[in-house]
């Protein structure tokens, strides 16, 4: 698989989840001042950090590459379903689309930020959190493909571009298409989840990996067709 | 803890989705439908998805 596909999931997935870390860190800026909020963040930033080294070395160090490719497979699997469903959810009408400005004035009007050391532990729960999902791709499309630098590379970036726009701003980035994001991202991860699982349990794809891009035009496909047939439009959206 | 475990495997229902996906694909990879692990199991996910999406 190409560089450019790697760094293109990491980044897009990244980008996602530094805005919604982004939208939390505001929020605590603006109760207890920049520098204990990016105090932090930038310790759950390191936190990331460091577990993802840890991670790329604790996978290196399993040796049997049928079983990492299993493992990998199956946590693929898990986090493009679970993106891909809420996408088509969310496309159909059946939830609400998720709205930065509504989770930050939410954030903002909470008791937990009354406090310095409660808001500050708020600032690095939110980034630890949201930064999980870009470890896990991270390490995992990293693992699989040597490129675990790339994909570093690619989710720090993200970083870059969300906190430059979000400095600039100085205002939730609520004008993100998530929904449309996470369809695209939960496609493509869940189409990287089943090709590995199947290859490591001993199947022969027919096509090799050029059935990478058709499991994910597939996925994405029967997520459109899904967003269509899901459509009611007289349902109360859930939150 | 419980925010960090569904962050990392998400819900329950997502859970039993995948494995059980993949148990039956490991039962179709050991039959003499195994050629059809490459349709079947994509076929599964989406509709696991469908079914997610819908609850």
């Amino acid at each position: 698989m190409s560089g450019v596909g790697v760094m293109l999931a990491s980044f897009l997935t990244a980008a996602v989840e530094w805005v919604e870390a982004f939208t939390i860190v505001l929020a605590v800026a603006l109760a207890i001042g920049w520098r204990r909020a990016g105090l932090a963040g930038l310790a759950a930033l390191a936190l990331l950090a460091a577990l993802t080294a840890f991670g790329s070395g604790a996978v290196r160090a399993i040796g049997d590459l049928h079983a990492i490719q299993l493992v990998i497979g199956v946590f693929l699997m898990l986090f493009g379903l679970r993106w891909l469903a809420k996408a088509i959810a969310r496309g159909a009408g059946r939830r609400a689309l998720h709205d930065e400005a509504a989770a930050f004035a939410a954030l903002r009007g909470s008791e937990a930020l009354a406090e310095t050391r409660g808001a500050m532990l708020v600032a690095f729960q939110g980034v630890l959190l949201e930064g999980l999902e870009v470890w896990l791709i991270v390490v995992a499309l990293g693992a699989e493909t040597g490129r675990t630098g790339q994909a570093a590379v690619a989710a720090i970036v993200a970083l870059a571009v969300v906190m430059g726009i979000g400095f600039a701003l100085r205002a939730p980035l609520a004008r993100v298409p998530e929904n449309a994001i996470k369809f695209v991202v939960g496609a493509a991860i869940l189409g990287f989840g089943t090709f590995w699982s199947l290859d490591a349990l001993g199947y022969a794809w027919p096509l090799g990996e050029a059935a990478l891009p058709l499991l994910m035009g597939f996925y994405a496909l029967g997520g459109l067709v899904a967003i269509r047939a899901l459509r009611a439009p007289a349902m109360e959206i859930a939150r | 803890m419980k925010a960090l475990v569904k962050t990392l495997f998400g819900d329950g229902a997502t859970v039993l989705c995948v494995l059980g996906v993949l148990g039956f694909a490991v039962l179709l990879l050991h039959s003499a439908a195994r050629p059809a692990a490459g349709v079947a199991l994509p076929l599964l996910l989406l509709g696991c998805a469908g079914f997610l999406a819908r609850r």
